[in-house]
């Protein structure tokens, strides 16, 4: 039996750190994903939660929702589903208005449940379990039923945190997943980044979002294949129908013109994303630029790439750049000498060191102050208001402090050195 | 320690790459380089900066340098950015210099001191203390800042924007999902009405039954209060009665008009004036064939009668031809006038003979009068051959020669041809012959004996020469000729005279047969001798014509009389066959036509008149008939409804009382038709509606009841009651479209929003625009760490101040020679005049005095640098005097000086000459030694 194995569709919502997201919605995504099913005659589709934005829990999603549940169904396609923490409510909602002996939610109400599917004289026994409210602390398995030996290939479908204990998303160790032996699958979700764990049986596998929504979801996104025969599991197979991929790029620009800057970044970039887009339906690599290397041009460079807006290219879009460059210059020899810029690269080397905060707490704790303003700041208020579960919304630690500390001490001793060259 | 430079070689330099410099002979104190401008004196600080501090070096320069310290000469190399020590050959370490970003302070410009009075002196003091660094630019350049962003910045604004805009989104999404929810509570709204309205076409249909049940009922007793006698009428019989009477009228006027037809008829029956039976059809046949044929003959004799008078004409003509000389009488007795054709050929002969006989005598005439002579007799040809041949060969042979006559022959050949070129073939041909003779002559007189020609000729008749010689001989000669030629000539005519003699003689024979032949025809046509014989020709033609014309005169003439005759009879036949039928008598085509045509005319109206009056009795009986029959249907039909036959006003009374009658008994089935429709109507619609029945509120038991008892209970019910039972749910049943409306509204808004995208657009541009945010945010992160760094920084560097400040003071005080003291407390700067024992804020300083300070903290910071364990460098000025006035200047150079005589080596660089000087004098002044270098001699040398 040919299973398609997707989660995390979050349909209302739209890939970003793009110039034009219009292309990359992910209710678009499902449908594509519908008639990929279709194409690649999938006896069963399974989706693993979260297919609903909770943003959008509103007919705007149900649309498409019930648009490709449709073409499935009427091709005689059986979908199964549970619920996510973003849709618990409103995937029994929009479902329940769908008709048809081929359509089945699992697991409501947090209560685990099953359903047998037969195909073409194969069966399959489908194990599911969805979220009941927003958040849940326990781990499902722990009332995981006891299904028993059985002659019928059991799989199990859970939304859930793979070995992220104290989760508020349904923390379950993966080792709890593998010791199921009566499950010879099981398909996960919630966590976007794809994963197949399949050194020991049983296969578990987290398909990852079905598009790549933001810089955070790296690497190939897609729906999955799997093959059970006789209990039988394949390899799973990914499909990389993502119309965006995200990508951390390394330049190292050391001995670089300032004259060739933008031209070597759009080229470098392109070449990485070309690489990037192999065998894939991604139409456009979102990259996140790391510049490194040794240059006294730091700021020229600085000013040249201050607007990602102007390094355009074929098949690719600069989301960000970042600059971790350092002075050509012997730090430890500046350090012994006297002066600001010895001060500054003392600073450096104890960054490096991790002896900052003892050797200069202060330049720490009024950096943090400094920080923790920022991030308090009037003209912040927003992003705290709407705050997201992202690493970018929480307030900043001390590692983003030390980083902060250490790329403004890279820039103040390089732009003493270059005064002192410019003399 | 102090290190000094001994010795620069320059070897690969900018603007030195092909050829280097030296300079050779440096001194430990002061070092004035002197050169023009581009000379290389930047350069040549360059290439000591690089020695000392490689990384500032290019990559091409190649230096060398002798330095001095410690005692010690080393050997100093930079080549691709590095240097090497040595000392005695050996590598040794780099001497201990301060790090390369502070190599600058061991280098001035005259920018490093042109201070002036509105610039701040005391962040430029700082700026030196910390090594230089104008931190405050710097963190200018690099956006540090401690500020916090607020509400009011564009990404800021721009998120509000985008979450207001999903806000909106939202709600309306809300809204409608909301709206959505109501859609079951709708749905049974909408059932309940629609089942209002079921109940409500029912109690129509039972309102509408009950009224008409109702107008039944009454239209039933209208008719029975109605008189029972008006059920016998049918309804027709007005328009019966009107419709007989109409056909009565009708017939008797036909009755009138046949006997009329009749009376008319037989008057023009009489007219006619034939007898009783009219004019049979055999008879007009007859006439009507005697008339054509009377109409042939008529044609006939016409053409008899012209064939006649063309006759006559030709008769005529052809006597006129004949002409008035042969009278009648001689015309009758001809009997034979013969043939055209031998008379025409008679003719022909007679003619062509006379003009042969004409053309004869006429050729003979001419023949005659070419002769050239008149007289009959022709001259001996062969004499004067002969005498020709003579001449000749007495002229061949002259007097002794023998005459040849060969000369002859072509003589007479030549004029032969000319003649015949001229047309003269007779007289050429004459010549011709006269030449062959010439030569026959010619050739026998060369076989002939030699008698002397002459003798021979003299014994001729032929006439003599005057004398014989040549010339003589030669005429005479000419003359014979021409004599022989006219004498050939007339006897060629004479012979063609004597030919025709014989035509002539046949000709006469010929007219002699003529001339009788013509007596011949003369005699037979009786005429005069003296006509020729075409006129005779014609005569007997004409006469032939005339006898041929008199022929067919007579018989023509014959023809028409028996034309007449036919014609006659025929108009007879037609008299005797017309005489019952007519007084008249016809005489010819015409009148008989007349005549007949009468006889026609009148058969015909009698015949047509027999026929009418035949039809006019037919349609008399008809209408006789028809009156009868009227009359009885009419006493009939007052018979069917009982009224007194005639007694039309009786019939008329009763019939507009059934009008009446029968208007109300067509009501009555109108509302009985109107009963059973509605009846029907109302069992369809509980039919249809029987669902809704089942939640009927008219009588609770009716709810109870199957659906014909309920009908019959329905039905009977009284219509008031009825209609106040609808009303209650024609309300209920009126906002069934209202609730419709709603439930579609809904429909289509669920429906929008499935294929909305509104939200997710939203949603995305919040995304986006926290994202910008989030970038903003990290920003201010960068420059609010930037600015504590900074400040950080600067106050670290600050810690060293104090030291620094404090030999500051004791340089500023050694320079001024104690006059001013510098007094500093945390960010303020004094300056205490000793001299008048006053405290000074820097901006009350002199030019020179501020100069001093400058130098004074520089001075500090580089030995500042230099105190632990560091080497003093060389410190190199470049044109720190230029633009300086009389005052600053000299304060300068003291300071230099004093610098050098602490044991520093000192470059001083310009392109000014009074700068050399004023630098001389001072350390002349100062007993300080000055070394002054002139650059152009070192690269000139270096050439």
């Amino acid at each position: 039996m040919k299973l398609f194995c997707t989660g995390d569709l979050h349909i209302g919502r739209r890939s970003s750190h793009l110039p034009d997201t219009e292309q990359h919605s992910c209710a678009d995504a499902w449908l594509r994903a519908a008639d990929t099913a279709i194409y690649e005659t999938a006896d069963v589709v399974l989706l693993s939660g979260d297919i609903i934005n909770k943003d959008n829990q509103f007919f705007e999603a149900a649309g498409p929702l019930e648009a490709g549940i449709q073409k499935l169904i009427e091709r005689k396609i059986h979908v199964c589903a549970v619920a996510g923490n973003h849709d618990y409510r409103a995937l029994t909602q929009f479902l329940h208005g769908i008709q048809g002996d081929y359509l089945h939610l699992l697991g409501v109400d947090g209560k685990w449940d099953s359903v047998i599917i037969e195909h073409g004289g194969q069966k399959l026994r489908v194990v599911g379990w969805s979220f009941p409210s927003e958040h849940v602390q326990a781990n499902p398995l722990e009332s995981f039923p006891d299904t028993g030996a059985s002659d019928i290939p059991t799989m199990g479908l859970v939304h859930c945190d793979i070995d992220s204990s104290g989760s508020k998303y349904a923390p379950v160790p993966l080792g709890d997943l593998k010791s199921q032996h009566n499950i010879c699958f099981w398909l996960t979700g919630h966590i976007h980044i794809p994963n197949a764990y399949n050194d020991t049986h049983p296969l578990v596998l987290n398909p990852g979002s079905l598009q790549a929504m933001d810089p955070g979801e790296t690497g190939d996104h897609g729906p999955w294949i799997v093959e059970i025969n006789g209990g039988v599991v394949s390899q799973p197979q990914q499909l990389k129908t993502s119309t965006v991929k995200y990508c951390k790029f390394d330049i190292d620009v050391t001995d670089w013109e300032i004259d060739d800057i933008k031209r070597n970044i759009i080229d470098e970039v392109y070449d990485q994303s070309q690489s990037a887009l192999l065998d894939n339906d991604a139409k456009i690599v979102s990259a996140r630029v790391n510049i490194t290397g040794s240059t006294s041009l730091q700021t020229e460079m600085k000013s040249q790439l201050a607007n990602t807006d102007e390094l355009k290219g074929d098949g690719f879009h600069i989301d960000q750049i970042n600059f971790a460059i350092t002075p050509p210059i012997d730090i430890e020899l500046l350090a012994a000498g006297k002066g600001a810029a010895a001060i500054a690269a003392r600073i450096l080397l104890s960054i490096d060191a991790g002896t900052l905060k003892q050797e200069h707490a202060k330049l720490y704790e009024d950096a943090k102050a400094q920080m923790d303003k920022a991030y308090d700041a009037n003209g912040y208020e927003l992003i705290l208001q709407n705050k997201t579960d992202s690493s970018e919304d929480v307030a900043p630690d001390e590692d983003c402090v030390l980083a902060a500390l250490k790329s403004q001490c890279q820039r103040l001793i390089g732009e003493m050195v270059e005064g002192s060259q410019a003399k | 320690m102090n290190l000094w430079f001994k010795k620069l070689i320059a070897k690969k330099m900018p603007g030195f790459s092909v050829r280097g410099f030296e300079l050779t002979e440096c001194k430990p104190s002061l070092n004035i380089v002197y050169g023009r401008n581009a000379a290389g004196k930047s350069t040549t600080a360059k290439a000591i900066h690089g020695l000392l501090w490689p990384t500032t070096a290019k990559e091409s320069d190649q230096v060398s340098a002798l330095l001095e310290l410690d005692n010690k000469t080393w050997e100093a190399d930079i080549k691709s950015c590095e240097t090497s020590f040595k000392v005695n050959g050996m590598a040794e370490d780099s001497p201990v210099c301060p790090s390369s970003e502070l190599s600058k302070c061991y280098y001035l410009l005259l920018k490093d001191l042109a201070v002036d009075e509105h610039s701040e002196l005391a962040s430029e003091i700082k700026k030196q203390i910390s090594g230089g660094y104008d931190l405050q630019k710097i963190s200018k350049d690099l956006q540090f800042d401690d500020k916090q962003p607020t509400r009011k910045i564009n990404p800021y604004k721009a998120l509000e924007a985008a979450i207001n805009e999903m806000k909106s989104a939202t709600k309306e999404l809300q809204l409608h999902a909301s709206e959505e929810s109501r859609l079951d509570d709708l749905k049974k709204d909408l059932q309940e009405a629609e089942n209002a309205a079921r109940r409500k076409a029912v109690l129509d249909a039972a309102v509408k039954y009950a009224s008409n049940r109702d107008d039944l009922e009454q239209k039933k007793r209208d008719v029975e209060c109605c008189n029972p006698s008006l059920q016998l009428l049918k309804g027709d019989e007005r328009t019966k009665l009107n419709a007989l009477k109409q056909e009565l009228s009708a017939q008797q006027d036909k009755l009138r008009d046949a006997e009329s037809d009749k009376r008319e008829y037989s008057d023009q029956m009489k007219a006619t004036d034939l007898p009783e039976g009219g004019v049979p059809d055999t008879i007009l046949v007859a006439l009507n064939e005697r008339e054509k044929t009377l109409s042939a003959e008529e044609i006939n004799l016409k053409n008899k009668r012209a064939e006649l008078a063309n006759a006559d004409d030709k008769v005529a003509k052809s006597r006129g031809t004949i002409g008035a000389s042969v009278t009648d009488e001689q015309l009758n007795d001809v009997t034979e006038p013969g043939n055209w054709k031998e008379q025409a050929e008679l003719a022909r002969k007679a003619e062509l003979h006379r003009s042969q006989c004409h053309a004869l005598n006429a050729f003979r005439g001419w023949l005659k009068s070419k002769r050239t002579s008149k007289e009959t007799a022709i001259p001996d040809i062969d004499s004067l051959n002969e005498g020709i041949s003579r001449l000749h060969e007495w002229l061949d042979v002259g007097p002794a020669r023998p005459s040849g006559g060969g000369w002859l022959v072509i003589v007479f050949a030549v004029i032969a041809t000319i003649l015949a070129l001229v047309g003269q073939t007779l007289v050429a041909a004459g010549f011709m012959a006269a030449s062959a003779v010439a030569a026959v002559v010619a050739l026998l007189k060369r076989t002939a004996t030699s008698k002397p020609p002459h003798e021979e000729y003299v014994k001729s008749s032929l006439p003599q020469p005057k004398g014989w010689d040549h010339q003589s001989v030669l005429a005479l000669l000419k003359d014979l000729r021409s004599r022989l030629r006219s004498a050939e000539y007339d006897e060629d005519i004479d012979k063609r005279i004597k030919e025709d003699d014989d035509r002539a003689d046949k000709l006469t024979e010929e007219a002699e047969e003529l001339d009788r032949q013509r007596d011949q025809l003369r005699d037979r046509l009786g005429v005069a001798a003296g006509m020729d014989e075409p006129a005779l020709a014609l005569l007997a033609d004409a006469i032939k014509n005339w006898r041929d014309a008199r022929e067919m005169q007579r018989k023509a003439k014959m023809d028409m009389e028996s034309a007449e005759a036919d014609y006659g009879k025929i108009i007879t036949q037609i008299n005797d066959d017309a005489k019952p039928y007519t007084a008249n008598n016809c005489t010819d085509l015409a009148s008989a036509s007349g005549l007949i045509k009468d006889i026609q005319n009148r058969a015909a109206r009698y015949k047509e008149s027999a026929g009418q009056i035949l039809q006019a009795e037919r349609e008399e009986k008809n209408a006789n008939d028809g009156i009868a029959k009227c009359e009885s249907t009419i006493r009939e039909l007052y018979n069917s409804v009982k009224v007194e036959p005639d007694d039309e006003q009786a019939l008329y009374k009763l019939i507009e009382m059934r009008e009446d009658y029968l208007g109300k008994v067509e009501l009555q089935q109108e509302a009985q038709t109107n009963k059973n429709t509605s009846e029907n109507e109302l069992r369809d619609a509980a039919a249809d509606n029987i669902q809704a029945l089942q939640g009927f509120s008219i009588d609770d038991w009716i709810a109870t009841l199957d659906i014909e008892s309920a009908l019959e209970h329905l039905m009977a019910l009284p219509k008031s009651q009825l209609e106040m039972e609808r009303d209650d749910h024609t309300a209920q049943a009126a906002n069934r479209d209202c609730i419709n409306h709603q439930i579609t509204e809904i429909n289509t808004l669920v429906k929008e929003d499935k294929k909305s995208k509104a939200l997710e657009t939203a949603l995305a541009k919040v995304m986006q625009t926290r994202a910008v945010l989030r970038k903003h945010r990290d920003q201010t992160y960068e420059s609010n760490v930037g600015s504590v760094l900074l400040n950080y920084v600067e106050q670290k560097s600050r810690e060293d101040d104090p030291e620094v400040l404090k030999h500051a003071r004791k340089i500023f005080a050694d320079i001024t020679d104690d006059r001013y003291e510098l007094r500093f407390s945390r960010d303020s700067f004094i300056v205490r005049d000793n001299m008048l024992n006053e405290d000074r804020e820097l901006d009350e300083l002199s030019d020179g005095t501020r100069v001093q300070l400058l130098l004074s903290v520089r001075l500090a910071f580089v030995e500042y640098l230099e105190k632990d364990g560091g080497v003093r460098l060389p410190l190199l000025f470049d044109e720190t005097l230029a633009s300086t006035d009389d005052h600053r200047a000299p304060l300068i150079a003291q300071t230099i000086l004093k610098i050098c005589k602490t044991g520093r080596q000192v470059f001083y660089f310009t392109a000014q000459q009074d700068e050399v000087n004023k630098l001389a004098e001072c350390a002349q002044d100062s007993h300080c030694e000055a070394h002054v270098i002139n650059f152009d001699n070192v690269v000139q040398a270096a050439q």
